[in-house]
Parts: structure tokens; C-alpha cells; sequence
């Protein structure tokens, strides 16, 4: 039996070979879905890492308030489950809750992140359009724990003059140089002057709502004079006092918002790692689902073989007949294309693999996504698709097997 | 001699209800080992049917068939594929080699379904290819090898298992005179070291390798002759012409006439230079049928 499966195997690879651009057509349905399958999941792994090296170096005592109700928790606070789209589209904390919080006797520092609308535009009017622009306060750098390496962070007393603090690539997008201290950049008509550049920060581009490398920082209260109104607020950071744990200013906070949005759990207080949890989480929902979608192509991709097998059998009537008369057996018969199937499928698979590390490579150099390739997933790919192979092969090695002799061989 | 192949009252009917053909009819005959039978008669005749049944690739519609001793009717697909396998060998008019494999790949085809190592199998092709004399070819693929070249090979592939039983259905067909002989020479080399085989063939020529010569027509065997090797019995230059004639023949004098000049027609005593073309071989079935079918219904 396996002699046969070694020579049949090597049948179907001469078959591959002497009908190239048809196998490659057959296989480009397999080659597509695997391919994407292992983007998609090398991706997720790759910012799972990411993720979890940037919460080594978070503060571990920060309490994190979001909109929209991203977690539901067991009786005993246990996060048991995670839906990040409840938080997109929804901005239900605002500048009363960041307030109401700052009074409160645990609550140390607090600071309030805010997006203000708008494009930001250098001197000569050439605009970045990646940029955020993000409204907070004077305490950020201290309480994410991040240098500004050149210039300094506004101070609460020099808010009115205007200073914009700006992330690392707006620097050198906006500005093509690493150090544009004193320029002037331009938001809603109001002209800004760049006192200060954050040191990178470590990528991590779904733990908040923005990369704050692509993020230009003004004072809330300037934020409230350009647009006359309180900006809402997506995340508001919280340390509690020196003698008080982090679960206490969380019991805190959700209590006091509980009260001020009428006991609507609408937003979402996370404390120390939990912030990763969630990230985590949302990354491996996300990679699932547009995994599965990719998946769906290796189904097309598996129609697609069974196709062009039963094309192959009908071609192939009269070899069929001349096997039968030397004597293969109908499972013999089965086996053969079963086979080629298989190898089809397998060889359209490892391609799908080499065209995912291209990928991969390809999205290293051009963007800081590290996506993250493991043996598992490259043998479970290549396992996958010689299933697919055969489960699609089935029918049509059913119905070579099935062929009457003498009909094959009097087949034109 | 042991009797191998043994048919009793064989019919072979193709096809349902009104349009049924009768390819064979209440045929009866034994077949001792080591004889050489050739089979002629006019084209639709049954001959191939015939082989068909006897070579295990179809079964009878009625009668029984016993190969050595096992009654063929009681045998499983799979049981048929096996007995094929090992002690029948095919040869076509055709040739059939698979396209994509080399000489000697075609050749060990059939030891490969027994399971036997890829060395083992490679060197028993290439003795088999030795005996046909073509061992300066093993690794050509059937387009680049001449006609008689792939009958060599054909020949190869049926005797690479040493089966029993040769089963030839004009192996020299499409054949010029030379590459016939060299053929017929090495089917009668089989034979001299003890090998059944049947042989279709519509050149009377032929038939002098033979040990007995069938004559069929409509179905029927109309005439079974023992002869010696060498010699070419009249009956087969005159295309079985000499047939007895029976009492429904009388009664349907008119047709009958006509019947009966259809295999002078139908399979006329070949020069042996003359290749037969298909095109010729199915006009001439078309003739020969019509009659036949107005009769039957
Ligand atoms: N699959 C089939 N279905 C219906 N009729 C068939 C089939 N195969 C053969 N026949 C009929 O059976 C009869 C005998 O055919 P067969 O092929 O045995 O003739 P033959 O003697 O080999 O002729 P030739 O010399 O042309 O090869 C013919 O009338 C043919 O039309
Ligand atoms: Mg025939």
C-alpha cells in the first residue's frame, strides 16, 4: 500500500508538472485561502506579543476608565468576557465624570484623554492626516510613564499659550525633521508651536484608540477654547493616592459613575493588567473572525479541486480503463486520484505558506506590525489543505473507481 | 491438456429493451492451455465481446464461465482485478500506453498494483523490455516510439506478470507487414514457452502462427478448425466463407443471400501489407449491422 501511495503521489506531482497552468488555476483558490488564514493569524499573534511586552512595562497601580461596556465580570470581578466593538462609536464619559473623579478622597492623579476633530496642518499648509489630535492634561507623561526627549510637556499654567506636544512620526511627517521644536503647526485655524517630542512609544495599536507616535497633544482647557465646548472624553487614566490600592480607587470610580450616569454600566473600569486582558482578548476575537472568513476561501479553493477532478476523470476515462485492465483494483483506482487530489490541494498549500511569510516580510518592512509565524500554524495549514483535498477529492475518485473497463476502454 | 478457459451457452446481449444488440450468443467452447487460437470474422461479429468475457473485463449475460477452476460469475470485482492482474495480459490494437509514462514505467505498471518494490519492479520491466528487444528504449515515452515500437512495449507490459493467458484483439491492426511480423514473431516465442493466447485478427495471414482457428458471425461460432503451426487453412483466406448453412437460412433465402455476402465484404482476404483504417472498419460495421438488427426484431 504505501509503495503505491509513493508512486501515485509521484503520478500526480508528474501531472501537476505537465499541466502547469491548469494546476496553478486549481490551485490558486487553496493558495489564496491559506495564505490568508496564516496572515490573519500570524498577524494576531504578532500584536498579542506586542501587547503583552508593552504591559510589562505599564504601571501597574493605573485604573482605566473606558467608554462603553467592554467586559462583563463573574460575581467576583473576573473578566469572563469581551466585546471591544460596544466601545466603538460610543462616548459616554465626559468632562463632569473626569471632575467628579478627581474629587473623590483615593483618586491621586487623574487625566482625561479626548479626541478633538480636525486636521492638523504644518506652516506651508501640508496636512498629516494620520494625526490625532488629543486633548489632556498636564500629568500624562508621568502617569503612562513616558519621556518627552526633546522640549518638555505643557505645564497646567502655560496652557493658554498654545503648545502642542507631538508624537514621534508626526515629526517627521509632519515636519520631515526629528526635532521641529518652535514650529508651528496649525489645528481648527488656531496656530500651535511644538514645545516638546515623546520619546516612541512601543506600538501597541489596539490597546487605545490611537498610536500615540501619530498623536499631537494640546491641553484640554485650549481643546475647550478652540471648539467651545468639553470635548468627550474616549479614557480617563487614574492613580490612587499612596496608601490606597488599585482595586479600591476602581470600586470607587465605579460606584461614583454608577450614580452619575443614572446606574447605567456604560462604561468600563479596568485596573493594572486587566487593560492587557482586554487587548488580548479583542486581538484573538478579531483574528478569529477574519480567520474564519479566510477560511471560507479555502472552501471555494476546495470546490475548485473537486472541479477540475472531475474533469480529470473524464479526460482520463481510457487510462482508467487500460489500469483496469492490467489489473488495479476500483480502490486502487480511488486511491490514485484520491491522491493527486491531496497533493493538489498540499502543494497549493505550501505555496499559500510562502505567500504568507512574503506577506508577513513584506509587512514588516513597510509597517510596525511584528506578525508572528509558529510551527503550529504552518503544520496545521499544510494539514488543513491536504483534508481539504480530500474531502473534495472523494466524489470524483468515487467515480473513477466506478468506471466500467470496457466503456473506458473504448472511451475516444 | 487441462481445459482452462471453459464456456457453456455464453450470451452477451448490450443494451435494454428494444434496443438491444445480441453480441454473442449460446457459445460454448474450451480452450486447453498452451494453445494459440486465432479468431476471425467480419467486424461486429462479436470477437471482441468475446475476449472481453474470457479476459475478465465483462461478464456474461447468461451462460457460466470457468477460468482454471473457479467459476468467474461467483468472483467479486476486486477478486477480478486481482485474477487479471496476475495471469491475464492484454494486448490492444490501440497500443494503450499511458502517455505520461516512459517505456519502462508502463511496462512495471501492472507489478505495481501487486505491491512489489519499485527496484524489483524496474528490473523485471526492463527484462520484459529485453525479451521484446527494446532495451534501448526504456526511457522513451510513448509519442516518441513508432507504432511497432509501442506494440513491442504493449507486449511487454502483458508479459512482465507471466501471466497464463494472452489476450490479443489485433494486436497487429495498426501495423505495417514488418513490425507485424516482428510481433506475431514474439506472440509465437510466448507461445512456444507454454503461454495461452487468443489473438483477434482479420489477416488470414496470420493465422499460420495459430494452433486453431475461430470463425465467427453474428454472435456465433460458425467454425472452430484445428490446424498446424505454419499453415494458413483455406477457410481462413476466403474469410470463413465455407459456413454451413442451416435450415432458417433456406427459409429466408432472399436475405439470407445478402447476409451472406456480407462477410466475403466485410473481412475480404487481406493482402498482409494493408493497414486497416478505422474510418473503413466502421462503414463496413454499419453494413454489416442493419440487416441483422431487421431481422432480429
Ligand atoms: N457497449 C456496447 N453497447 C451496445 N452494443 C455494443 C457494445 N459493444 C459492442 N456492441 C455490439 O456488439 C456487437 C459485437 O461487437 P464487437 O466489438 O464484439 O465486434 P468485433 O467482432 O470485435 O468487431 P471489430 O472487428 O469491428 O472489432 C456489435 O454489433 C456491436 O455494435
Ligand atoms: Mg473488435
Amino acid at each position: 500500500m504505501t509503495l503505491l501511495l509513493n508512486s501515485n503521489a509521484r503520478m500526480a506531482l508528474q501531472s501537476i508538472r505537465s499541466n502547469k497552468l491548469r494546476s496553478l488555476l486549481t490551485m490558486v483558490g487553496i493558495i489564496i485561502g491559506v495564505s490568508s488564514v496564516i496572515l490573519t493569524i500570524s498577524l494576531g499573534e504578532g500584536i498579542r506579543r506586542q501587547v503583552a511586552d508593552t504591559n510589562q512595562t505599564s504601571n501597574d497601580s493605573l485604573v482605566t476608565v473606558r467608554s462603553g461596556q467592554i467586559v462583563k465580570r463573574s460575581a467576583d470581578g473576573v473578566i469572563t468576557d469581551v466585546n471591544y466593538l460596544a466601545s466603538l462609536g460610543v462616548n459616554t464619559l465626559t468632562y463632569q465624570d473626569y471632575e467628579a473623579i478627581g474629587k473623590l478622597p483615593n483618586a491621586g492623579t487623574v487625566v482625561p484623554l479626548s479626541t478633538v476633530s480636525g486636521l492638523a496642518t504644518n506652516f506651508e499648509g501640508e496636512s498629516y492626516p494620520e494625526a490625532t489630535v488629543v486633548a489632556t492634561t498636564a500629568k500624562l507623561p508621568e502617569i503612562i510613564n513616558q519621556k518627552v526627549v526633546y522640549g518638555g510637556f505643557f505645564q497646567d499654567s502655560t496652557s493658554s499659550r498654545r503648545v502642542a506636544i507631538i508624537g514621534k512620526r508626526v515629526a517627521e511627517e509632519l515636519f520631515n525633521e526629528n526635532v521641529p521644536l518652535g514650529k508651528l503647526l496649525t489645528i481648527r485655524g488656531h496656530d500651535f508651536v511644538v514645545g516638546g517630542i515623546f520619546d516612541e512609544f512601543k506600538t501597541n495599536p489596539l490597546s487605545a484608540v490611537t498610536d500615540f507616535n501619530k498623536a499631537i497633544f494640546i491641553s484640554y482647557t485650549t481643546a475647550q477654547s478652540i471648539t467651545s465646548a468639553n470635548p468627550p472624553i474616549f479614557q480617563l487614566l487614574i492613580t490612587p493616592k499612596d496608601d490606597v490600592s488599585a482595586e479600591q480607587i476602581a470600586e470607587a470610580t465605579t460606584a461614583l459613575l454608577l450614580k452619575n450616569h443614572g446606574n447605567q454600566q456604560d462604561f468600563t473600569v479596568l485596573k493594572g493588567n486587566e487593560t492587557a486582558i482586554v487587548a488580548r482578548n479583542t486581538v484573538a476575537i478579531a483574528t478569529s473572525f477574519v480567520a474564519g472568513i479566510a477560511a471560507i476561501s479555502l472552501l471555494v479553493g476546495g470546490i475548485g479541486i473537486m472541479n477540475i477532478m472531475f474533469v480529470n476523470v473524464t479526460e482520463r476515462t481510457r487510462e482508467i480503463g487500460v489500469r483496469k485492465s492490467l489489473g488495479a483494483t476500483n480502490r486502487q483506482i480511488y486511491h490514485q486520484f484520491l491522491i493527486e487530489a491531496a497533493v493538489i490541494s498540499t502543494v497549493g498549500g505550501i505555496v499559500g505558506i510562502i505567500v504568507a511569510l512574503a506577506g508577513n516580510a513584506l509587512l514588516r518592512i513597510t509597517t510596525d506590525l511584528q506578525p508572528a509565524v509558529t510551527w503550529q500554524i504552518v503544520a496545521l495549514a499544510v494539514g488543513v489543505s491536504a483534508i481539504v483535498g480530500i474531502i473534495f477529492g472523494t466524489i470524483p475518485a468515487v467515480k473513477a473507481a466506478r468506471k466500467d473497463p470496457i466503456e473506458s476502454l473504448r472511451y475516444e | 491438456m487441462a481445459t482452462v478457459i471453459d464456456l457453456k451457452e455464453v450470451s452477451r446481449i448490450y443494451g435494454f429493451g428494444n434496443a438491444t444488440t445480441v453480441a454473442l450468443e449460446d457459445i460454448s467452447l474450451g480452450i486447453e492451455k498452451g494453445e494459440f487460437v486465432a479468431i476471425m470474422g467480419p467486424s461486429g461479429s462479436g470477437k471482441s465481446s468475446l475476449l472481453h468475457i474470457i479476459g475478465l473485463l465483462d461478464r456474461p449475460t447468461h451462460g457460466t464461465y470457468t477460468l482454471g477452476s473457479r467459476l468467474v460469475s461467483k468472483l467479486r470485482p476486486n477478486r477480478l482485478a486481482k485474477a487479471r492482474r496476475d495471469h491475464i495480459g492484454f494486448v490492444f490494437q490501440s497500443f494503450n500506453l499511458l502517455p505520461r509514462l516512459t517505456a519502462i514505467e508502463n511496462v512495471a505498471l501492472p507489478l505495481a498494483y501487486k505491491g512489489m518494490t519499485q527496484t524489483k519492479r524496474l528490473k523485471q520491466a526492463s527484462s520484459a523490455l529485453e525479451r521484446v528487444g527494446l532495451s534501448d528504449r526504456e526511457y522513451f515515452y510513448p509519442k516518441a516510439l513508432s507504432g511497432g515500437q509501442a506494440q513491442r512495449v504493449a507486449i511487454a507490459r502483458a508479459l512482465v506478470n507471466s501471466p497464463s493467458l494472452i489476450i490479443a484483439d489485433e494486436p497487429t491492426g495498426n501495423l505495417d507487414s514488418l513490425s507485424s511480423r516482428i510481433v506475431m514473431e514474439i506472440l509465437a516465442e510466448l507461445h512456444a514457452t507454454g503461454s495461452t493466447i487468443l489473438m483477434v485478427t482479420h489477416n488470414p495471414e496470420l493465422t499460420r502462427y495459430a494452433t486453431r482457428v475461430l470463425y465467427m458471425h453474428d454472435g456465433c461460432i460458425i467454425y472452430d478448425e484445428k490446424t498446424k503451426l505454419g499453415e494458413v487453412p483455406a477457410r481462413a483466406r476466403s474469410g470463413g466463407e465455407e459456413r454451413p448453412s442451416s435450415d432458417e437460412d433456406e427459409q429466408l433465402a432472399g436475405v439470407s443471400a445478402f447476409i451472406n455476402a456480407i462477410p466475403a465484404k466485410a473481412a475480404p482476404p487481406r493482402k498482409v501489407l494493408q493497414p486497416k483504417t478505422k474510418k473503413r472498419k466502421r462503414a463496413v460495421r454499419k453494413t454489416a449491422k442493419s440487416p441483422k438488427r431487421k431481422l432480429r426484431t
